[in-house]
């Protein structure tokens, strides 16, 4: 199994970027279904943002349920 | 909005969004029987729909109140921790926590990007009528399952005791058991399948009761209709909904009494009986207003 600090952390920077991206006014941001597509879509950065923790949360968990964590 | 629709759905909300037979189908189905799909289309349907969501969340968080402390101190500790083992989660009120949190994920993501085109495409009542016919046929087979499953492991325990399955609770079920049944609730944004319904199947073809399934289901329903309700607040106190929010906060109470009368009822009901009643109520009832909505169509009765 890959180090779940390296996984977590992809997962979280990708979620980090894509909370980023629904947070810029004046660009198309797909998936938006009420207000102007251009508007930032708060809803997004909320979910984006909480899946960024929960992945470094679960990777803190994976990390120390391994094999000789402790 | 004339003061009988409202009570009339807040009713239908806080009975139909635990019972296992599809709020969300109901809402679309009724209406359309009754020709009120102007008040579902208007502009201040939105706050009314909010308050109910509020409500229904609010009788949820009461009736788990203990659960829910129990929960989130667990969670607490194993978070400080960063591990589940029995030193730190005796109970597994951590681990449970887990659990819930990863079967909301699913749901989360989907509903967001997902729950408006997909309501605009199957919100058509003999499409949620069609679904809930669906919804029922899968309740009955999940308790077949269930019951098939059950059968064998007594023959199992008859024969080597050791290999029994005792009393599946929440703290046997694994992280993918949790995911699975979260991708589940995902279908339930189609009107027609309910979300409890489809979580307890999922659950109970996991192996659990259905008294801790039902449990399970209404813990992950609580962040999800919570997060539906307090995610739409800001629009509930925008300028235009003012005159709208009285009537609509007193929908949410009446959503809000119904559900926790709906809960205290189904966590009762589920200690020894089973899902069959409503299976047989979502085949008739979708099978009827099928034909209803299909005789319509085809300008037999008027619409």
């Amino acid at each position: 199994m890959k180090n779940p600090w390296v996984v977590g952390g992809v997962i979280a920077a990708v979620c980090i970027a894509l909370a980023i991206f629904y947070a810029i006014p004046g660009i198309v941001h797909p998936l938006t279904f009420s207000g102007k597509p251009t508007d930032p879509a708060i809803k997004h950065v909320i979910l984006f943002a909480v899946l960024a923790v929960v992945a470094l949360v679960g990777a803190r968990f994976a990390a120390n349920s391994r094999p000789g964590a402790r | 909005m004339d003061l009988i629709h409202v009570l009339f759905l807040a009713l239908l909300q806080g009975v139909t969004e635990l019972f296992p037979v599809s709020s969300l189908g109901h809402t679309v189905i009724i209406p359309g029987l009754l020709g009120w799909n102007e008040t579902l289309q208007s502009p201040t349907f939105l706050p009314l729909l909010v308050t109910l969501h509020l409500g229904t969340s609010v009788a949820l968080m009461t009736f788990f109140w203990r659960d829910w402390v129990q929960l989130l101190r667990g969670g607490m500790r194993t978070l400080v921790a960063g591990r589940f083992t029995p030193d730190v989660d005796p109970e597994g009120y951590g681990r449970q926590l887990a659990l819930v949190v990863i079967g909301t994920i699913p749901a989360g993501i989907v509903g967001l990007l997902l729950q408006k085109p997909l309501e605009a495409a199957f919100s058509i009542p003999i499409l949620a009528s069609a679904f809930l016919v669906a919804n029922g046929a899968v309740l009955l087979a999940g308790e077949r399952l269930w019951r098939r499953q059950r059968l064998h492991e007594k023959e199992i325990a008859a024969k080597a005791p050791m290999f029994a399955s005792v009393g599946r609770s929440l703290n046997e079920m694994t992280f993918v058991q949790a995911a699975i049944i979260g991708f589940a609730q995902c279908f339930a944004l189609i009107p027609g399948f309910s979300r409890s319904g489809l979580t307890m199947v999922t659950g109970m073809a996991n192996g659990l009761s259905h008294e801790t399934a039902a449990r399970f289901s209404f813990l992950l329903a609580t962040p999800i209709i919570l997060a539906a309700g307090v995610l739409e607040i800001p629009k509930l106190l925008a300028h235009q909904y003012r005159a709208e929010l009285p009537i609509a906060l007193g929908g949410g109470v009446v959503a809000g009494i119904a559900a926790y009368l709906s809960v205290r009822f189904l966590m009762k009901y589920f200690e020894t009986n089973r899902l069959d009643p409503f299976a047989y109520y979502c085949v008739i009832a979708g099978t009827l207003t099928f034909a209803y909505f299909l005789l319509q169509f085809l300008g037999v009765i008027p619409a």
